[in-house]
């Protein structure tokens, strides 16, 4: 079936036309009376459903034309309508011709039922003839006027309801816009205020009047203008921008309010007429913001200071535990550090070679684990055990050449932290090999020197006691045992000498030389005579050339040296044998030599003879001696600008030779 | 008539020694050295030696001492040690020889009189 809808509201025509094609109908549609007609002219339709109300020709019109038509006459026509529903409405309708007055709303399947009904009967009626429309052009005119009259009295009354409605519903919002907690304003496109609300007034101090005269430039804070200007044009050119922002507006006194900005625009027929804005006082929270902004800026400040205060200290405690590193780093003595859990946490330079243990070997191991010596482990693990302040000992570590073990000492000491408790250990190791040698060397002269006073004063004591208490001396004896007492006497003051010499040339204070002119071979003589009377088991050969040898020299002093080493040439030859004193000029020096035929010295011991202590015997067999005799040769030759040095050869005798310059008489005292 | 063999390789000591002793009948014998006086002490078979530790030679006055002390033909031999070794680990030392007695220098030739006296009885 054919069907032509007539409405002028698109979306009846829209649904009406959905639902009768869904139905299987051919539809067309047409929004007022006049393209009704038309369309009915150009096509063959079954039938009309038309709307009453509707621009130039509403559905009366319609049906009349159609029901008076010669043509058209035969469509079925429906009246389909919500307004104006009235039964004379119904009854004027079907007077006109139409087959049925609906009334929506209607049930879809409801509508489809009825308009398939009319079909049918519109069919059967035209066989039969249908209903006569009305002929009398005057009747139909009076009764449509009839309508009309009706209609606008309805229209006039639904105008009057619906203004009344509006009347409210206006007021209703006023009053929302007069009590708001907001200000509300409306701009003109120009700028200018054209409605404020009574927040408004309270806000900014002006009164309604007095901000309708307003631009929107008076009311912004300078510093916003150029933003605001900006938004409003942006706003009005309908350009992306966003609704919300905060702004400062000046008040009618001049303060500076903070505001939060809703706008939107007003449109008119399309037209953006101006822009409604609702405006929040935000001052306080403004005020609040800044305090916080301002109090962070201060506590910013406070946090930058205290940072760099840091920094600084930081730099400072680098810097002096930089200097703290080199220190350690620089000591001479080893240096470990553990902490409280025993552990190493530093070891200085010093202490790794000493220990030939690598610190990054160790840091961080138990300290007991880490030290390969014996001794020093064992120590180390007493002192953290008795929780001792402090202890000091000796260990041994294996020297350079085998069977040379280097002394060490160690001292441990506790390191305390704040509450008197312990935060570890700090060991100090000290090379003392020398210095226990020296000791060792000390100790032995000591007694060696004690000996050597032993031996002069076992004469003196019991030569003596025997002189004071016995009858039976005779007078030959008695010189002779006081000569021995004498003598011995002597001997002792040279020892003592010999010690004093050798103490104050080790103390740095030299001694003097007093030198006098003299004769070199003169010298020699006189010395080796006595020894001829003290030894006569040697045979002692004096070789002189024939001139005088003139010296400048100290007498005295040379004299010790010579006495010195025939002291020496007769306890090293015990068998006796030739003792050869030579004596002679080669250049500006004199040298003399002493060759004994005795024991002899390994090339070793040749070494050593000059230092200090030492005796190439210090069996209970070894000749008498306090091991400085060749110290303080050395010393003298040396004090004389002179060498000293010795030949020798294991059980053939030793030679020993000493060079001085013949000096000058202006040479007067030399200290060494 | 006892025989008293002085061993010292000093003179002096030797002669010091032998004057104390003048004043009883002994016949005095002397040596400079360990070996001497292990020598002499064979043949000679001395009543008293009074011996020196400090001597130059192969054998010092502690060994000497021990030799003849485990010598069966000499061990009744009494030996006073005499020397300058005054410590008490040297007298230790000497002790340990055997020897009778331990004297130091410088002595008292006085009281060296009396200890010979005391030992030969």
């Amino acid at each position: 079936m054919r069907i032509l809808i007539v409405d002028d509201n698109k979306e009846n025509l829209y649904m009406l036309e959905s639902l009768l094609r869904g139905y299987g109908h051919a539809v067309e549609s047409a929004v007022d009376g006049v393209e009704a007609l038309e369309k009915a002219g150009r096509n063959d339709f079954d039938m009309i459903v038309s709307d009453t109300l509707m621009p130039r020709m509403d559905g009366f019109q319609l049906c009349r034309e159609v029901k008076t038509s010669g043509r058209l006459r035969k469509i079925a026509f429906v009246f389909y309508t919500a307004t104006y529903t009235d039964a004379r409405d119904e009854e004027f309708a079907l007077s006109l011709g139409a087959a049925r007055f609906i009334v929506k709303p209607t049930e879809p399947d409801e509508l489809v039922k009825i308009l398939r009904e009319v079909i049918r009967n519109h069919e059967t009626g035209r066989l039969e003839k249908g209903r006569t429309p009305l002929e009398d052009e005057t009747v139909y005119l009076k009764k449509y006027n009839e309508r009309l009259v009706r209609k606008l009295e309805d229209k006039m009354l639904d105008l009057a309801r619906l203004n009344t409605d509006l009347r409210e519903s206006d007021k209703k919002y006023r009053d929302l816009i007069d009590n708001a907690n907001d200000a509300v304003i409306v701009f003109e496109r120009t700028g200018h205020i054209g409605f404020v609300n009574p927040k408004f007034c309270e806000m900014t101090g002006y009164s309604i009047d007095e901000a309708k005269k307003l631009h929107l430039n008076q009311l912004i804070h300078p510093d916003d203008r150029d933003i605001c200007a900006e938004y409003f044009r942006k706003r009005l050119a309908r350009q992306e921008v966003s609704r919300n922002q905060e702004l400062r507006l000046l008040t009618r006194e001049g303060e500076t309010i903070y505001i939060d900005n809703n706008a939107g625009t007003i449109e008119e027929e399309g037209l953006i007429t101006g822009i409604l804005t609702i405006m929040r006082d935000i001052t306080e929270r403004k005020r609040a913001e800044e305090k916080i902004k301002e109090y962070s800026r201060n506590l910013e400040r406070m946090v930058e200071e205290r940072t760099q205060e840091l920094n600084r200290a930081l730099t400072a405690a680098e810097q002096a535990r930089d200097r703290i590193d080199v220190i350690i780093k620089s000591i001479a003595d080893g240096l470990i550090v553990t902490d409280i859990y025993n552990r190493v946490v530093l070891m200085n330079r010093a202490a790794e070679e000493l220990l030939g243990i690598r610190c990054t070997d160790v840091l961080g191991k138990p300290i007991d684990f880490a030290l390969q010596e014996e001794t020093l482990r064992e120590k180390v693990k007493y002192t953290l055990e008795k929780k001792t302040a402090g202890y000091q000992f000796d260990f041994r570590l294996p020297g350079s050449e085998p069977g040379h073990p280097r002394t060490m000492r160690a001292i441990t000491s506790v390191i305390g932290n704040k509450n008197g408790g312990r935060a570890g250990i700090v060991m100090i190791i000290h090379d003392v090999t020398r210095e226990r040698a020296i000791d060792k060397m000390k100790t032995e002269f000591i007694s060696t020197t004690a000996h050597e006073f032993r031996t002069p004063l076992t004469s003196i004591r019991g030569f003596s006691e025997i002189l004071l208490t016995r009858d039976d001396i005779s007078r030959e004896e008695r010189k002779k045992f006081l000569s021995y007492i004498n003598k011995q006497a002597v001997n002792l003051t040279r020892i003592i000498s010999d010690l004093l010499n050798i103490s104050r040339i080790e103390s740095g204070q030299g001694f003097s030389l007093n030198k006098v002119d003299c004769n070199a071979g003169e010298i020699i003589r006189s010395v080796t005579s006595i020894y001829q009377i003290i030894s006569p088991r040697h045979r002692f050969e004096v070789v002189l050339p024939e001139e005088p040898m003139q010296l400048f020299v100290d007498k005295e002093k040379i004299e010790q040296v010579l006495t010195n080493i025939l002291d020496n040439a007769i306890n090293y030859s015990p068998k006796g044998g030739r003792i050869r004193v030579a004596g002679r000029v080669v250049g500006n020096d004199l040298r003399v030599s002493i060759e004994d035929q005795g024991i002899g010295v390994t090339p070793e011991q040749v070494d050593k003879m000059f230092r200090k202590f030492y005796r190439a015997d210090t069996s209970d067999s070894a000749p008498e001696g306090t091991g400085l005799g060749m110290t303080i040769v050395k010393y003298i030759v040396e004090a004389h600008a002179g060498k000293v040095w010795v030949e020798s050869e294991a059980g053939k005798g030793t030679k020993v030779e000493f060079a001085i310059p013949i000096g000058a008489r202006r040479q007067t005292e030399k200290r060494i | 008539m006892k025989k008293i063999l002085i061993v010292d390789d000093l003179l002096e000591v030797r002669e010091l020694v032998e004057v104390t002793l003048r004043v009883e009948d002994y016949r005095i014998l002397q040596a400079t050295s360990g070996d001497e006086a292990v020598a002499i002490a064979r043949a000679e078979k001395p009543e008293l030696i009074i011996m020196d530790i400090m001597m130059p030679g192969k054998i010092d006055g502690l060994e000497a001492t021990r030799i003849l002390k485990n010598d069966p033909e000499t061990r009744d031999c009494k030996i006073i040690i005499l020397t300058a070794k005054g410590q008490e680990a040297d007298k230790t030392r000497g002790y340990e020889t055997g020897a009778d007695d331990y004297f130091i220098k410088p002595f008292s030739p006085l009281d060296l009189i009396r200890k010979v006296e005391e030992i030969l009885g």
